[in-house]
């Protein structure tokens, strides 16, 4: 006596199970490799958070290895003097002084208007690339990629010494005037990036702007920049996110300062909090709580701007 | 006449467009390549605020490359770590490019989490992770795998050895590669796999058809992308090199401009050797 029922269940799996329009099997070896790898990805993030809460009791303990048992926050106490988030106050500095030298403003003011200038002026850039009339347009994008292979380190003495002439250095500054004439970060990256965006527009639009007597400069601002969306979404979290990461041209463009990211290689075992500490304060976890809170502000805008990001992904954007 | 006046408007708006980044390119990067090149041949010596030039000739670039053989050595080894990592990466992020690509649920969760890494990869991040044995993943360093490793020696164990141990690199720096090539799979024409499925042809045979031959210009734009971005990555040792010599009194710029130039031979080396290997089937797919 056969049941129809699982006959007809068992035909369903059978048709189903390498092809057909579930594909069992593929679906799950994609599924499998995907949260694997999504595992891997995590794995550091997830340490650096569960490290940077615990005290030394969890840190030598395996079975609080993800989720401290006791948990404290005196690591992010440490951490925040360690990257002198907290500006320090002296007699001999004014207000101004203390403020404008502090990592966590000079992070700030490094990343954020640079990376929003950048947004816009590699965006002229790049239209007037794909789209105008420029003579030699061959020779300036073959400039664009070679400028974008050289590698810093072939060039930063000449070009510590432009900055200083141009006195440009140990303030935001530095950053934000290469940034006004698209040569920013990793600007090549970005105008190809916007070039590729705006290739893909189909000519008619501009036409019929144009015919309706907008000028050049009026069609970018009000058509071809808004339209740029997806675009602008990857320029300006990566232009942020690696401005906000940059340790090399720091170094080299803010002699005498600091911001967070190039403190955080000071953090070390023999500083002065060891002494007064005691067993309060360990290395590891301080260090990891620096990290969290190096990281943290960029984990929130990607938390915000994720969607839009993955999207533009969708809508050809970056190199179409 | 008057049409000549219009396409002549159009080339100064155009300019006007571009100009900004011309003259941000000279100030910023040509001048300082060029004079970087100058210096190259000369011995400079730092005298107060100023830089005082002795000619030299080759003199610097025969040092580095026939005397010294400190920077032979820095370069040859940073040649073999990356020219194994290299491929790896770009293979790496091929196959994840075209996981991603499918359609599942949860995929733009599962985008978001692989693209994470973009965001945050800074050097001094990346130095903290490995120094508390970040750097690896967990389950590759089992001692199966260990043993296994020390029974096949020689360079091949070392060299697996290294890309096990760096194996968090891998996948850290390959997040762009994944969305230039999955921005690359999106520009191909649905219809074309609509067609090929009326043909009867499976998912397999348009990976190799369709998808494949259309990605190739992706794919060389992703190893351009990969060589440079190994080859100026900050736990590159070749820096710190370059640095010593630039304090030190003995060699000072020139010799460290020198030096930074064969570097830049070297990558520029690497990528035209990228584009000789893509160049036949960029040509085959232009005919």
């Amino acid at each position: 006596m056969r049941n129809p029922a699982i006959g007809k269940a068992f035909r369903w799996l059978k048709r189903n199970l390498f092809g057909g329009e579930v594909r069992i099997i593929p679906k799950l070896i994609l599924y499998f490799i995907l949260i694997v790898f999504s595992l891997i990805y995590i794995e550091p993030v997830l340490y650096i958070i569960s490290t940077s809460f615990k005290n030394y009791a969890d840190l030598v303990d395996p079975t609080a290895k993800w989720i401290p048992k006791e948990g404290t926050l005196v690591n992010f106490m440490y951490a925040l003097e360690e990257l002198k988030v907290i500006p320090q106050f002296t007699r001999d500095k004014t207000f101004w002084e203390t403020i404008s030298s502090s990592p966590m403003f000079l992070s700030v003011m490094t990343s954020v208007p640079a990376a929003v200038i950048q947004t816009v002026t590699c965006a002229l850039a790049g239209y007037g690339l794909a789209k105008l009339k420029v003579p030699c347009k061959k020779a300036l994008i073959v400039l664009l990629v070679f400028n974008y292979i050289v590698p810093p380190q072939a060039t930063f003495i000449p070009m510590a010494w432009v900055f200083r002439n141009l006195k440009l250095v140990n303030s935001p500054l530095a950053f934000i005037v290469p940034a006004l004439f698209g040569n920013g970060l990793k600007s090549s990256l970005f105008i190809l990036i916007y070039m590729q965006f705006f290739r893909k527009i189909p000519n008619e639009l501009e036409e019929a702007a144009l015919i309706d007597g907008a000028g050049y400069l009026r069609l970018f601002v009000k058509v071809m920049f808004p339209l740029a969306k997806s675009a602008r979404t990857t320029v300006f979290l990566f232009s942020l996110v690696w401005h906000w990461n940059e340790t090399y041209l720091t170094r080299v463009l803010y002699p005498s300062l600091n911001t967070m990211s190039t403190i955080i290689s000071t953090v070390k075992e023999d500083s002065n909090f060891a002494y007064w500490a005691g067993s309060n304060y360990n290395i590891m976890q301080v260090k990891m709580a620096s990290c969290l809170l190096l990281i943290g502000p960029m984990l929130i805008v990607y938390l915000f701007t994720q969607k839009q990001f993955t999207e533009s992904i969708e809508r050809t954007g970056i190199v179409g | 006449m008057k049409k000549l006046k219009i396409e002549s408007k159009q080339k100064i708006i155009g300019f006007a467009f571009v100009g900004p980044w011309l003259l941000g390119f000279a100030v910023f990067s040509a001048y300082p390549l060029l004079y970087s090149l100058y210096m190259s041949f000369n011995k400079v010596k730092v005298s107060g605020s100023a830089l005082k030039m002795e000619w030299m000739g080759w003199e610097n670039y025969n040092k580095a490359l026939l005397r010294d053989a400190e920077v032979m050595n820095n370069l040859i080894k940073v040649l073999q770590n990356t020219v194994i990592i290299i491929p790896i990466i770009v293979v790496f992020a091929i196959i994840m490019a075209l996981l991603l690509n499918e359609e599942f649920k949860g995929r733009s969760f599962i985008r978001a989490v692989f693209f994470l890494p973009v965001l945050l990869t800074s050097g001094n991040l990346i130095e903290s992770l490995t120094a508390q044995g970040q750097g690896t993943v967990s389950f590759l360093k089992s001692d199966t795998i260990n043993s296994l490793l020390a029974n096949i020696g020689g360079s091949l164990g070392e060299t697996l050895t290294m890309v096990i141990d760096s194996f968090l690199i891998i996948l850290w720096y390959s997040g762009v590669q994944m969305l230039i090539l999955i921005a690359g799979m999106q520009s191909v024409n649905p219809s074309v796999y609509e067609a090929a499925t009326i043909d009867g042809a499976g998912k397999w045979e348009s990976l190799w058809l369709i998808t494949l031959p259309n990605l190739v210009p992706f794919i060389l734009l992703a190893t351009i992308y990969t060589v440079v971005d190994q080859f100026t990555a900050p736990f590159n040792k070749i820096m710190d090199f370059i640095m010593g010599h630039m304090n030190n009194v003995k060699t000072g710029y020139g010799y460290a401009s020198a030096i930074s130039f064969l570097y830049f031979l070297l990558i520029l080396g690497m990528i035209g050797i990228v584009f000789l290997m893509f160049r036949r089937s960029v040509t085959e797919k232009k005919r």
